[in-house]
């Protein structure tokens, strides 16, 4: 059951006339659902932009944007809170000039943001946003994830390469040194849920906390690592030092402007509702709640559990906005110490603790 | 077989987003840790002194507030105690009060500046924010005081230029106050954003990992140098102009001088935080003695100063300042020279730098608290 | 399995193979190579072994391309040289590559492969640890295999320490 077959549903209730039936089939389905996860992801992340800059600026004891608005409304635009800041700031990106540096390497240099952006977008593919409303439930989900994000690693490195300029490799490299050490405490936080539920599909982890409880109880130190590791894998502060400003320069964004640069700031935020988004899942329960079973009605229990679910990942996100706006940040020997000599250890016993947990209530 | 690594040399600067002003420096590298580090100053240099020569001395007094804009009431002063000592100007009771509260009100100011950019460069955007809405409420009073927000040119020969004002009235005031209630009122109610500030960075686990032991001072050479304020007081020495050499009415006042023994930028850190609360304790007892009478002197617009030469010294909030003044005679001075502190402080840059890593640098350099006017002049 | 998909994915992982020998450009061969390992990847997916694929994804593209792309950008000078063999190295090259792909495509054409046991649609992941753990099955290779890879690990740290003292 996945969002293709809802549609499917969807579509054989209303009535479809059967000269139209070429639209209930696999390549139809696929686009449409490809063009609804661009259109989430694009709507989220203009969304989570806007609300990253109020909750930043509210924690500064100051504001943030609260002046653009829609030329009928003038005074009043101050209502709205500024929530078309975000969409000024992508048209003026667009119409910015494209400056392109003489000597990079043009293939490496195009396809790095393109690359990082499908990564982001490629996650999407196995998150559940509620019950039977995932693009596809592979059976490997949680491995599927890791395996996508270790791309985006590779875009990175791309985008610092092909640059040309000292200033940016160096800032490359030393991101995709700090996104391999965190992904290893990463994959051993996530094995902690996937013991407990014996499976790797995402859904199936949900359905597994639905039945008893949410696997945050045993695996609270995972849920910590996690949220950790899941900050550095997306480069965000405290362990943003490679593009942070104080340093030399931007680290590997340097020599990108206009869209592309859209197009790693786009897939950072995208990243972050993904990290947000696998810790609910796996931590807190992804759309389950304990009266979900009583709604009858197949559709209102659907939206019901997006909406959950939403609320969760949203929760997750406002946490990891406050600890960016709270924090100094690591320089980059102290970050690589902190990833393997005190995140992995902990990752390593939340392991053993999961475990432990596993056994003995099989034994009861 | 041996990997030789080669070293590379980095510029940083002049025009770069952390650097306290214009300065450059050019750090040679080996991969991630600095071998050698050379400070490039002059960019800022204006002829300040040579100025001094061509202006009288009532003239020159706007001059020294660009020679530290931050602290500029503290450049006033030291000029102008240099004129005073020279031509036997006793500043009158009330005029010396108000010059030590608004010396240490910006003292306040400039070190609220220096925690808000050092935790920015660090990487906390926010106790930036905390900092400056602190620092805008002295503002608000040295411009009801002077008009002016940051180069005050208040300081006169023989007191200040305008008396406090009676009443005033900013956001921060519910509705007229007299002048003295609203600063007892910000007084009163910084420490305790003081306090908050404190809470979120001064114990925080990677504030500590990116200060305590980095940049650490050894004690000889901060003396040899001639380092002087916070960064001296770290190493141990404690040494506070207003203390070894007592001006104006210090001698009268009770304060403390913080010094913590180990040199590093945590302690750099927290000497500057306890100074604005003991600068708190000052501005409260000057409030409280503050004499009736005239603010200032009658004196004519020039005067003629006998021939003769001196030396002046405050307490800057960046450490020992001093105006070695030689008068001729004239209304302007024959040579004017100053001693800075910053000048001093970075100085000893190249030691602290040696075989720390390059995300060191800003946070080290921040934590010498130096400003290029000063350096340069 | 689709042949339309099955052919085009060949082709892709086929000629992206050749471009790692044959671009000048040591960081785009390099590229080339991380595309192979993708077009793998898909063929396993293909073949219906996801957790293969993904594995293949995560340690081949994730893990040693980078570990390989790391020593091509950190030997800046090489990487801007271009490489270029000659003629008769490519000739020989063909020729060696054209004859091992005949014998293998004879010899696994012509043998009788036992067979493993369950099809490999229905092996899931769990039960791929559970052969790892199996003494009767892959246990012993799998503790020799993890020895040999802390080996290499220790190994290396010491090479590294040895070419100067950090």
């Amino acid at each position: 059951m996945g969002i293709a077959d809802r549609i499917r549903n969807l579509f054989d209730s209303a009535g479809l006339p059967p000269a139209l039936d070429w639209v209930k089939s696999d390549i139809v389905m696929m686009l449409v659902v490809l063009v609804l996860v661009i259109g989430f992801i694009s709507v989220s992340v203009l969304f989570l932009i806007w609300l990253e800059r109020k909750v930043s600026a509210r924690i500064q004891r100051r504001m943030g944007p609260m002046l653009a608005g829609i030329p009928w409304l003038n005074a009043k635009s101050m209502w709205l809170g500024g929530i078309f800041q975000t969409a000024a700031d992508a048209i003026k990106l667009l119409i910015k000039e494209d400056l392109t540096p003489a000597e990079v390497d043009k293939l490496v240099y195009f396809l790095a943001p393109m690359l990082v952006f499908t990564a982001s977008l490629m996650s999407y593919v196995v998150i559940p946003f509620g019950d039977g409303l995932s693009v596809t439930d592979l059976n490997v989900g949680v491995v599927y994830l890791l395996a996508v994000s270790s791309i985006a690693v590779l875009a990175i490195m791309m985008a610092g390469w092909g640059s040309n300029s000292k200033y940016s490799l160096l800032g490359g490299l030393r991101s995709v040194a700090q996104m391999i050490s965190y992904e290893i405490p990463m994959i051993f936080a996530l094995l902690g849920p996937v013991l407990m539920a014996g499976s790797l599909s995402m859904q199936d982890i949900v359905k597994a906390q639905a039945a008893s409880h949410w696997f945050i109880i045993p695996n609270i130190i995972g849920f910590i690592v996690f949220i950790i590791a899941g900050t550095a894998e997306t480069n965000r502060p405290p362990f943003d030092l490679p593009e942070g400003e104080s340093e030399l320069v931007a680290g590997f964004v340097t020599e990108y402007s206009g869209m592309k640069f859209a197009m790693f700031f786009l897939a950072e935020f995208s990243n972050l509702f993904v990290v947000s988004a696998v810790a609910t899942t796996l931590f807190l329960g992804g759309w389950a709640f304990p009266g979900l079973d009583a709604i009858a009605d197949p559709a209102i229990r659907t939206l019901v559990s997006f909406l959950v679910f939403l609320v969760k990942t949203y929760v997750i996100i406002l946490l990891l906005m406050w600890i960016r706006w709270t924090f100094p940040r690591l320089r980059v020997d102290q970050l690589m110490h902190f990833g393997w000599k005190t995140l992995l250890p902990f990752a390593f016993l939340n392991l053993l603790i999961a475990a432990i947990w596993v056994m003995v209530s099989v034994r009861m | 077989m041996t990997l030789k690594t080669e070293e590379f040399y980095i510029n940083m600067g002049p025009q770069h987003p952390s650097m306290h002003g214009v300065l450059r420096l050019l750090v040679k590298l080996d991969g991630e840790y600095i071998v050698d580090c050379e400070p490039v100053i002059g960019y800022l240099h204006r002829s300040i002194e040579k100025m001094a020569e061509g202006k009288h001395f009532g003239q020159f007094i706007p001059v020294t507030d660009r020679l530290d804009y931050v602290t500029s009431m503290s450049a006033n002063y030291v000029f102008v105690l240099a004129v005073e000592r020279l031509a036997d100007i006793v500043p009158t009771p009330r005029g010396d009060y108000i010059r030590v509260l608004m010396v240490e009100l910006n003292r306040i100011a400039s070190h609220l500046l220096w925690f808000g950019t050092n935790t920015l460069e660090l990487g906390a955007t926010t106790p930036f924010l905390y900092a400056f809405q602190e620092r805008e409420k002295i503002l608000d009073m040295f411009e009801a005081t002077c008009g002016q927000r940051l180069t005050y040119n208040y300081l006169r020969l023989g007191g200040v230029a305008y008396d406090l004002p009676k009443t005033v009235s900013f956001a921060w005031t519910d509705g007229v106050m007299p002048f003295e209630k609203a600063c007892e009122k910000f007084l009163n109610e910084m420490i305790p954003v003081l306090d908050m500030c404190e809470e979120l960075v001064s114990e925080n686990a990677i504030f500590l990992k990116r200060t305590r032991g980095v940049g650490v001072l050894p004690r000889d050479l901060a003396v040899d140098a001639g380092c002087s304020g916070p960064v001296i007081r770290a190493c141990g020495v404690k040494y506070d102009v207003r203390k070894a050499v007592p001006y104006s009415i210090y001698s009268e006042l009770d304060f403390d001088i913080p010094t913590r023994e180990n040199g590093d930028s945590w302690d750099r850190y927290k000497i500057r935080m306890d100074e604005i609360r003991e600068s708190t304790k000052i501005c409260h007892q000057v409030l409280a003695k503050m004499p009736k009478g005239a603010f200032k002197q009658v004196l004519p617009n020039r005067i003629w100063v006998p021939p003769g030469e001196v030396y002046s010294r405050i307490e800057n909030s960046r450490g020992d300042m001093g105006t070695y003044l030689v008068a001729d005679g004239s209304e302007k001075s024959y040579r004017c020279k100053f001693r800075t502190p910053s000048f001093s402080n970075l100085c000893v840059m190249p030691y602290l730098l040696k075989g720390a890593l390059v995300a060191d640098l800003i946070a080290i350099g921040a934590s010498l608290d130096f400003v290029l006017p000063e350096i340069d002049r | 399995m689709n042949p339309i998909l099955f052919w085009s994915i060949a082709v892709f992982v086929v000629i992206a193979a050749l471009m790692v020998v044959r671009l000048p450009n040591i960081f785009h061969a390099g590229l080339s190579l991380i595309a192979t390992f993708g077009g793998v990847a898909a063929v396993y997916a293909m073949l219906d072994a996801h957790f293969l694929a993904a594995v293949q994804v995560l340690i081949y593209v994730g893990a040693i391309s980078v570990i390989l792309m790391f020593a091509v950008m950190l030997t800046q000078h090489l990487a801007q040289r271009e490489v270029r063999g000659s003629m008769s190295r490519h000739v020989s090259g063909a020729l060696v590559a054209g004859l091992f792909g005949l014998f293998a495509v004879i010899i696994v054409n012509t043998q009788q492969w036992p067979s493993g046991g369950l099809p490999f649609k229905y092996l899931q992941a769990g039960d791929i640890g559970k052969l790892f753990l199996d003494k009767n099955a892959f246990l012993v290779p799998f503790e020799m295999v993890a020895i040999l890879l802390l080996v290499a690990l220790v190994g290396a740290v010491m090479v590294a320490r040895k070419e100067g003292d950090r």
